[in-house]
């Protein structure tokens, strides 16, 4: 991070990619430079494959100010040489970030809005009620008080730890007596996001069709908004529109409230139903041998439940585990409910890598030191994981994290750079 | 000089993998004489679409970027 290569650093790093002696790739890269650079002398642009263009551009005069006299002086005419890497080089140096796209911002956000999102995320509405309502659903992509009706649902009667939402997952397949079944083929990420908000839609029928407070699932990463389906983008207009005075919403969100609890209640006394059915078997377990048997192809979708799709999640991970009972042996309908919703797992891939998984789990990239750690037999070196690497990701309060904590942060910072550094 | 094409090649995929890998950690690579290629780090944003007036958070991103020396300057003069 932040280091200098000089240029025998460079001729080494050459050498032993290619297999030639130093001299030879001195020699080379010198002529490289001297081809560039007289080529450029010559008031040619040079361009190299997969690298990029160096490109000559005319500065015209200018008047400027020496600022220590304040005199008056003419800066001549010159040409300067400017860089422009070959998009393949440009997007293999922005990979970290390469999967995320720009994002429409509601006009109702105001600028203070915005700075709070960025600094911190939202974290808990439920005391703030209906007035908190009605702006958290202007911002669209954080959270929405559906959010807060599950959660409170949550919170009455099962014993979840009530900050960190994303920890559990119920999951139970045997669905169908609810309605929420879903089954979706999830192969990709983009999938993914429509398969959340088709597991809205799913739930928004099963709770009535008014009270959409508790159904307006969004992703909080905000790219998501971008692939769900305008179903959901729909129902979220209306609301707006019909939402606005502060009486009606209020009903409607304590309605919401009301449902979300019944509904949870309902899910609960199932799953739990079928988990004694099932037996005892603890539920990564059997994610475990499913993903073995399975092609890695959908392991990595299921599992990221992110603060704000809670009920989506549900859904979903639930999809996956239906879409794994083809795998188990006896062919009998698979009914599982997670005791331990601590314990999960995800898959690394092209566009899924530990910070990004960090980030969906813990809400800060920084803290996928701690699943490194956690994976260190599995993983070499962190920057080089092979693509359906399976990963255990480390409950949050195993290693302290917390985002909103300086100093965790900066624990994992630091820990970051020794690990970086032991991989040179 | 006097070098095959496709040894050519060969040390000049090495040298771009070199910097690929070594920029992608947001290192810097320099060479004497010639310039220092360096990655950067753009922050998110928020721009405005003048046509439209819609917003757009524009999402962080790492660019290449290429600092030419003194030297090369001098010589473009």
């Amino acid at each position: 991070m932040n280091k200098k290569i000089t240029f025998p650093e460079l001729i080494e790093a050459v050498a032993a990619i290619t297999g030639v002696s130093k001299r030879t790739s001195e020699t080379f890269l010198k002529e490289l430079v001297a081809v560039v650079s007289d080529s450029l002398a010559n008031g040619e642009n040079v361009r190299i494959k997969n690298f990029g263009m160096f490109k000559l551009v005319e500065v015209g005069e200018r008047k400027s100010v020496n600022i220590n006299t304040g005199a008056e002086m003419q800066i001549p005419g010159h040409t300067k040489v400017v860089f422009t890497p070959d998009r393949v080089l440009a997007d293999a140096i922005n990979t970290p970030f390469a999967n995320f796209e720009a994002v429409e911002i509601s006009e109702k956000i105001t600028e203070e809005e915005l700075n709070v999102m960025t600094s911190t995320e939202p974290v808990d509405n439920r005391q703030d009620g209906a007035k908190d309502a009605i702006s958290e659903e202007d911002e669209g992509n954080t959270c929405t008080d559906g959010d807060s009706a599950t959660e409170s649902a949550a919170n009455a009667q099962t014993d979840f730890s009530g900050d960190d939402l994303n920890e559990k997952e119920l999951v139970e397949s045997g669905g169908g007596e609810l309605g929420t079944v879903q089954t979706e083929e999830q192969n990709s990420e983009e999938n993914e996001n429509i398969a959340v908000s088709k597991a809205a839609n799913v739930e928004n029928q099963t709770i009535t069709s008014d009270h959409n407070d508790s159904d307006n699932i969004e992703t909080e990463d905000s790219t998501s908004e971008n692939a769900t389906d305008a179903d959901i983008s729909h129902n979220a207009n209306d609301e707006r529109s019909h939402g606005n005075e502060n009486t009606n919403k209020r009903t409607l969100f304590f309605r919401g409230y009301f449902w979300g609890a019944m509904t949870m209640l309902l899910i609960a006394c199932v799953a739990f139903y079928i988990y004694y059915l099932y037996g005892n078997k603890p539920y990564y377990e059997i994610g475990s041998t499913t993903w073995q048997s399975a092609d890695l192809r959908e392991t990595s979708v299921g599992k990221f439940v992110d603060d704000t799709m809670d009920v989506a999640g549900k859904v979903m991970s639930h999809a996956d585990l239906n879409e794994a009972d083809t795998f188990t042996p006896g062919g009998e309908a698979l009914h599982t409910h997670v005791q331990e919703p601590t314990v999960k797992y995800d898959t690394i891939s092209r566009s899924r890598y530990l910070t990004t998984m960090s980030r969906a789990y813990y809400g800060d990239f920084r803290f996928w030191v701690y699943i490194y750690e956690e994976n260190k037999e599995k993983i070499d070196d962190p920057n080089a994981i092979p693509p359906g690497t399976v990963v255990v990701i480390p409950p949050a309060s195993k290693y302290g994290i917390d985002k909103d904590d300086y100093e965790s942060v900066e624990k994992a910072r630091e820990l970051a750079v020794e690990i970086l550094e032991s991989h040179k | 000089m006097n070098r095959k094409p496709e040894d050519v090649e060969k040390l000049l995929d090495a040298f771009i993998s070199t910097v690929k890998t070594r920029c992608g950690d947001l290192d810097s690579v320099a060479i004497p004489g010639f310039g220092t290629f360096e990655a950067k780090k753009r922050l998110e944003r928020v721009s405005v679409n003048p046509a439209t007036g819609k917003r757009m958070l524009i999402p962080p991103k790492i660019t290449l970027s290429f600092k030419p020396s003194a030297l090369l300057k001098n010589k473009l003069r």
